[in-house]
């Protein structure tokens, strides 16, 4: 009788129990779950990330890459010269962000918009990976130095990315990036005007505050391209509170994507190692509304 | 609002992409300098073609004031005379085992200013 009656009360605690579990399943499964911080910022290191800065958050970039480590103690490794890139970008809707900086690397202006089209999910709506796509013009403005005509389409060059991301539970998240660099102007007929690109990111989260970068972008052979490099780059990205900081180290010089992707000369067993830093500085302009609808 | 704002939005967007497509070159810098154009030299005379050549060139140091080495170049009369002795174009076409090379320290003359000379000394040096 006893074992009955304990048999009993045990059955009930187990159906109470599957029945608050059913609850709670139901209530998740009636719920998206968006990834959220797939990168820290709208960055990986020197490439554009899935991320966007909210509706209603300017965004301060402030990209400062040092000389080469092998120019030697004369020119104290490098800290004697610098590449920077001062930028703002501003996330107009959620899914719509532009913005616009200036490099000192060919004192090139850039302007761009990145859509974010697709949100990684779980819950009531599943959907595996982020997508959206970036476009970016930029305009050389250095004054010419021959006696050529001065075409102001001479001096531009576009750039369209299409940015796949996952993030893989709480620590890992990998971002596919297939770029088309367009220039309206090469040096000789047999560059290509129309360069393809695959780019690859990853990301480590070791904390809440800290992440580990990695960036490579690959330059398609038969381009005309044999004396450019890959462009590589690792960083260490801090998140404190408004700011995020990230440290890195790259063999490109230049800090927008037509400069690192098609540009870049150094050769990392070369010793042409470029210390670098980003700031990010978040200014929220107004009360963003909520992300998950 | 929100309509008003999509609608300004997906205007800029359009106009963007479509100034984009619009702009898309495929220029090289070979075919964007010009070729130089053709040497005139069908007539040469001192007045009209050879002295703007002395004054960009050799007047600095070839003038009736100054007159380095004896050559006067900023005067007919006095030009007229390296120009028939063979002088002149021994200087400027860097004839080898000629002791001077003109502009003295700098850059030959441009083949065109070259031809010039050479057609104005074969005509008989007209003023």
């Amino acid at each position: 009788m006893r074992k009955l009656l304990l048999l009993f009360i045990f059955s009930q605690s187990v159906l109470l129990y599957s029945q608050d579990s059913l609850k709670l399943q139901n209530q998740k499964a009636n719920k998206v779950i968006y990834a959220d911080e797939t990168f820290k910022a709208s960055r990986i290191i020197l490439g554009q990330s899935i991320e966007n800065p909210p509706n209603g958050v300017l965004t301060l970039l402030i990209s400062h890459h040092f000389g080469a480590l092998n120019s030697g103690f004369y020119n104290f490794f490098g800290l004697d010269q610098s590449s920077t890139r001062l930028g703002i970008e501003y996330g107009i809707l959620n899914w719509l962000a532009a913005g616009i900086g200036r490099s000192t690397y060919q004192k090139t202006w850039d302007g761009y918009f990145k859509f974010r089209i697709l949100r990684q999910s779980k819950g009531a709506r599943i959907m595996p990976l982020s997508f959206a796509v970036f476009t970016n013009i930029t305009v050389n403005t250095l004054k010419l130095t021959t006696d050529r005509p001065d075409y102001f389409d001479a001096r531009l060059s576009y750039c369209t990315e299409l940015i796949l991301a996952r993030q893989f539970g709480n620590i890992f998240s990998l971002q596919l990036t297939p770029v088309w660099v367009h220039k309206n102007l090469v040096p000789t007929p047999r560059d290509h005007n129309d360069i393809f690109a695959l780019g690859a990111g990853v990301s480590f989260r070791v904390s809440e505050t800290i992440s580990l970068n990695g960036e490579y972008y690959y330059l398609f052979p038969g381009q005309n391209l044999d004396s450019y490099t890959n462009s590589f780059s690792i960083s260490c990205d801090i998140k404190a509170g408004a700011h995020v900081f990230q440290l890195f180290l790259t063999n490109s010089q230049g800090n927008f994507e037509e400069a690192f992707i098609t540009g870049t000369q150094g050769k990392w067993f070369n010793g042409d190692i470029y210390f670098g830093f980003n700031i990010h500085r978040l200014f929220t302009l107004k009360t963003p509304k909520p992300r998950h609808k | 609002m929100k309509k008003q704002v999509h609608r300004v939005l997906s205007f800029l967007l359009y106009f963007f992409l479509t100034a984009i497509a619009f702009s898309c070159k495929y220029y090289n810098e070979e075919n964007l300098t010009p070729p130089p154009p053709p040497c005139d030299t069908t007539i040469v005379t001192y007045t009209a073609t050879i002295l703007p050549i002395f004054e960009a060139n050799c007047i600095v140091c070839h003038s009736t004031e100054i007159g380095s080495g004896g050559i006067i170049l900023d005067t007919y009369t006095d030009a007229k005379v390296p120009a028939q002795n063979g002088m002149l174009w021994n200087a400027v076409s860097w004839a080898p085992g000629f002791p001077y090379q003109m502009p003295k320290g700098g850059a030959q003359l441009p083949s065109c200013d070259l031809a010039r000379i050479k057609k104005w000394i074969d005509s008989g040096v007209p003023q």
